[in-house]
């Protein structure tokens, strides 16, 4: 117990630099406290990196407020720059930011569209509101020097709505837009599909292997499928295979097939191989269907396990298919 | 104490002691500035400077809570934490082996103070915490628990004497020891398993 206190007060800097000396000096000559001390590092910075990844997953929940607090900042922003109130010194930092940041500058052209559709609609609700006044003026006494004023206001009026409602269609078309570029599930796919570039190798005589990758390569998916399938399950490389298999039917549209390759792959237990199994796993199932209860669930399980590789983008996936834009993009 | 820096030494030592809201408010005021620093280097999406940001706010606290930044400083605790985001910036564009990122002159000072050697990545410690998060699976109760309890949640001997219903806290002290000799022996059976098992130096 006293060579442990030592040891554990060596690695929390507890020493005081006598004790350090001692300590060095007896690390030195001492090749049982040396194999004991080397244990006790990495259990203690095992320990450490356990707290690391405890506050870390803590510091991710502020996150979200974080982004809200931006977002309304944004809006704010917005509001003064496209209303010419935003003082020059900050204008020059804001347009700096526009054009470093793409996803700002867009957001600033949504909200842009949106004003006008608000404006548009007040156009439209003040178009309503005349019309009523108009109808009240004829059903009153004649007040000969009010009606043909309002008579003269009348074509103004027809074209301000048209054009308030012209711009309406378009900054929906406009968000409509962008939520199917960005959140349908096409879009989701093409942002979230990540092969591998290349086999573990394709050193040694898997010519089946060879030739699938070749052919896969080559966007021969027929051929690669063909190749690929023919590899047995005794094979060393059958992890793989089924792996790259289930890229070439999921890159052909072969959904079903794609996800029965890609659990066979998950299922080997090859360790190099099994998470990006996983994950394009629960890509064919998104594709065949977003709705159903097998990729909510491998969803939900990848979300929930943090040493899975793909569990950022599991997570980045679940919130994209809860926000607005994917709603929008139907 | 150096008087360009004793605010920020002063701030220091209030996150070495802080709570956790004190934590989280510190979090959230430097969000704006590092949003701001990290645009300018390299435009990215909210979402990704967001991720950033916890990553190397997480590396920023552990190494004022466990001492490997202490005074005197040689920077504002600012500059430091934005030297650890810039560090996470390039270390992920050079995985995704993109472009490097642009520097001008200002951040070159910060760039020479964060190749100082006292920076600890955040995923330097994976392999060990993946491997005693292991064994830890294989530990009994209430080992396990004592030594959640004193090295991940980091409880005084009070409390846990309290939580586990312990006699004394020279009692906690004493099953602790012999938790981790138990710990050990599993880490030494790893070890002796697979030889070649060992993190990147």
């Amino acid at each position: 117990m006293e060579d442990l206190d030592y040891i554990y007060r060596h690695f929390t800097a507890g020493l005081s630099a006598e004790e350090r000396k001692t300590f060095d000096a007896r690390l030195q000559s001492d090749s049982s406290f040396r194999t004991q001390v080397s244990d006790y590092q990495l259990i203690f910075e095992g320990f450490r990196g356990m707290r690391q990844e405890r506050f870390f997953q803590e510091a991710r929940g502020w996150k979200g407020e974080l982004l809200a607090d931006s977002r309304i900042g944004d809006v704010e922003a917005f509001r003064a720059y496209l209303s010419g109130a935003m003082p020059e010194s900050e204008k020059a930092a804001f347009e700096a930011r526009l054009g470093q940041d793409p996803a700002l500058a867009a957001r600033l052209e949504e909200y842009r569209l949106l004003l006008a559709g608000l404006k548009a609609m007040r156009a439209e609700a003040f178009y309503r509101q005349a019309e009523a006044w108009a109808k009240e003026l004829e059903m009153a006494p004649p007040a000969q020097a009010k009606k043909p004023a309002v008579k003269f206001l009348w074509p103004r009026a027809v074209r301000y709505a048209a054009a308030a409602v012209l711009v309406l269609a378009l900054a929906f078309a406009g968000m409509k837009y962008y939520a199917l570029s960005n959140y349908s599930t096409d879009a989701l796919i093409a942002q979230n599909y990540h092969p591998r570039n290349t086999p573990a190798t394709l050193s040694g005589r898997e010519d089946l292997f060879r030739e699938g990758f070749n052919a896969y390569s080559e966007k021969d998916f027929p051929a690669a499928i063909a190749f690929f399938s023919r590899i047995p399950e005794e094979n060393p490389r059958y992890a793989e295979a089924q792996l790259f298999l289930g890229y070439a039917c999921f890159e052909s549209g072969r959904y079903p097939a794609a996800v029965q390759a890609f659990q066979r792959a998950a299922d080997a237990h090859d360790q190099r191989f099994s998470e990006n199994a996983e994950w394009h796993l629960l890509l064919s199932r998104f594709r065949e269907n977003p709705a159903s209860p097998a990729f909510a669930s491998l969803l939900d399980k990848l979300t929930r396990d943090p040493q899975h590789s793909f569990h950022d983008e599991a997570l980045r996936l679940k919130a994209s298919l809860g926000s607005f834009w994917r709603k929008l993009a139907g | 104490m150096d008087d360009k820096y004793g605010e920020d030494e002063r701030l220091l030592s209030e996150i070495k002691t802080g709570s956790q809201q004190f934590i989280k408010s510190l979090f959230q005021s430097y969000w704006d500035p590092f949003q701001a620093f990290i645009t300018k280097l390299h435009g990215l999406p909210d979402e990704e400077i967001a991720e950033l940001y916890v990553r190397a706010f997480t590396t920023f606290y552990f190494n004022i809570k466990d001492g490997k930044l202490a005074p005197p400083l040689r920077s504002r605790l600012k500059t430091y934490l934005f030297g650890i985001g810039r560090n996470y910036l390039l270390k992920r564009f050079k995985e995704k082996q993109k472009e490097p990122i642009g520097l001008d002159p200002g951040l070159e000072a910060v760039q020479r103070l964060f190749q100082q050697p006292d920076i600890v990545d955040y995923y330097e410690l994976e392999w060990q915490r993946k491997m005693v998060e292991n064994l830890l699976k294989h530990l009994e109760e209430p080992c396990r628990k004592i030594l959640i309890l004193t090295f991940i949640e980091e409880n005084s001997d009070d409390a846990i004497k309290e939580k586990m219903d312990i006699p004394s806290e020279v009692a906690v002290r004493q099953r602790r020891f012999n938790c981790l000799e138990k710990l050990r022996k599993l880490v030494r059976q790893r070890k002796e398993a697979y030889p070649s098992e060992k993190p990147k130096e």
